[in-house]
């Protein structure tokens, strides 16, 4: 069986916003809720790896990363997160260094 | 066509028509037996002048364009960051919120920056200017430091505070003046 996978720019937008819900569209809260966490939960079931692919934006806000990814990492528990979510991004190989701290940092 | 070919080419031609009419046309008596050491003179002086264009001004041709291409790259991340630059102090003074068009300016703009300076840094990892890595490694860090403090508090919906725009000038400042350095090394080393 294959990975399960997102495309932040395909499936959710390729103008990623700011933190929360009311900072505008596109936000990292509402990622979050809308496709990380039930992608991530049904990765978890599935003892899938959840590939997410960063490539594609007009760029990202440093509190989407955080908040979506320091919210998965206090959600499910950074050890969980951190052997489940394999991060592609060959446009931008540091935002997977930024996303990884993130998690851990959380 | 090679230039000093180009402008070589008729004084060549001259000289051999010249020679070609002396010889026919002269009354003067030549010496036709060949004296080596001349003609191995002559030989040399004529290897110098192909070689010496060849080893010296080419590859100082070849610097200046690496050169040109590296500062043309580096004007390039200036003039991204100088447009969120520019967006953030002008939300800032006018108190207004960014905006989806103003927040995508930025984001695209820092992307593009720091895009570019990875550009930068393998092409001055492969060239002669090598020894600017580290200048490069600190502005691309100085950027790496920008988007992190513009991009955590800039969001669409919300206004630029004085805060973030003092903090923005600050760091845009600092990459400016890192920028304009390291040009002005790469274009006089």
């Amino acid at each position: 069986m294959k990975d399960i996978k997102i495309s932040i720019a395909e499936d959710f937008s390729d103008a990623p916003g700011a933190r929360y819900l009311s900072d505008g569209p596109d936000s990292g809260e509402e990622f979050f809720e809308k496709l990380l966490s039930p992608r991530f939960q049904e990765a978890t079931h599935r003892g899938k790896k959840l590939v997410v692919d960063m490539d594609g934006t007009f760029g990202y806000a440093t509190s989407f990363l955080s908040e979506a990814f320091g919210k998965l990492s206090k959600t499910y528990g950074k050890e969980c997160v951190l052997s489940t979510l394999v991060l592609i991004s060959d446009e931008d190989p540091e935002l997977i260094s930024f996303t990884l701290k993130s998690i851990k940092d959380c | 066509m090679n230039t000093s070919l180009m402008f070589g080419l008729p004084f060549l031609l001259t000289g051999i028509v010249l020679g070609i009419l002396i010889a026919l046309f002269s009354t003067a008596e030549f010496d036709t037996s060949i004296n080596i050491v001349e003609l191995g003179n002559l030989l040399f002086v004529v290897a110098l002048a192909v070689l010496v264009p060849y080893f010296i001004d080419r590859p100082a041709s070849d610097r200046r364009v690496e050169k040109d291409f590296i500062i043309e790259d580096l004007k390039t991340v200036l003039s991204e960051l100088k447009k969120v630059n520019n967006t953030v102090s002008s939300q800032s003074l006018h108190n207004d919120d960014l905006g989806e068009e103003g927040f995508r300016l930025c984001l695209s703009s820092i992307k593009n920056a720091r895009a570019q300076i990875s550009i930068i840094q393998n092409h001055i990892r492969g060239s002669h200017l090598r020894t600017k890595s580290n200048e490069v490694d600190n502005v691309k860090d100085l950027t790496f430091q920008y988007w992190s403090v513009v991009t955590e508090e800039i969001s669409p919906n919300s206004s630029v505070t004085r805060e973030l725009a003092k903090s923005e000038s600050v760091l845009f400042g600092e990459i400016n003046m890192e920028i304009r350095k390291l040009i002005f090394s790469i274009n006089y080393c």
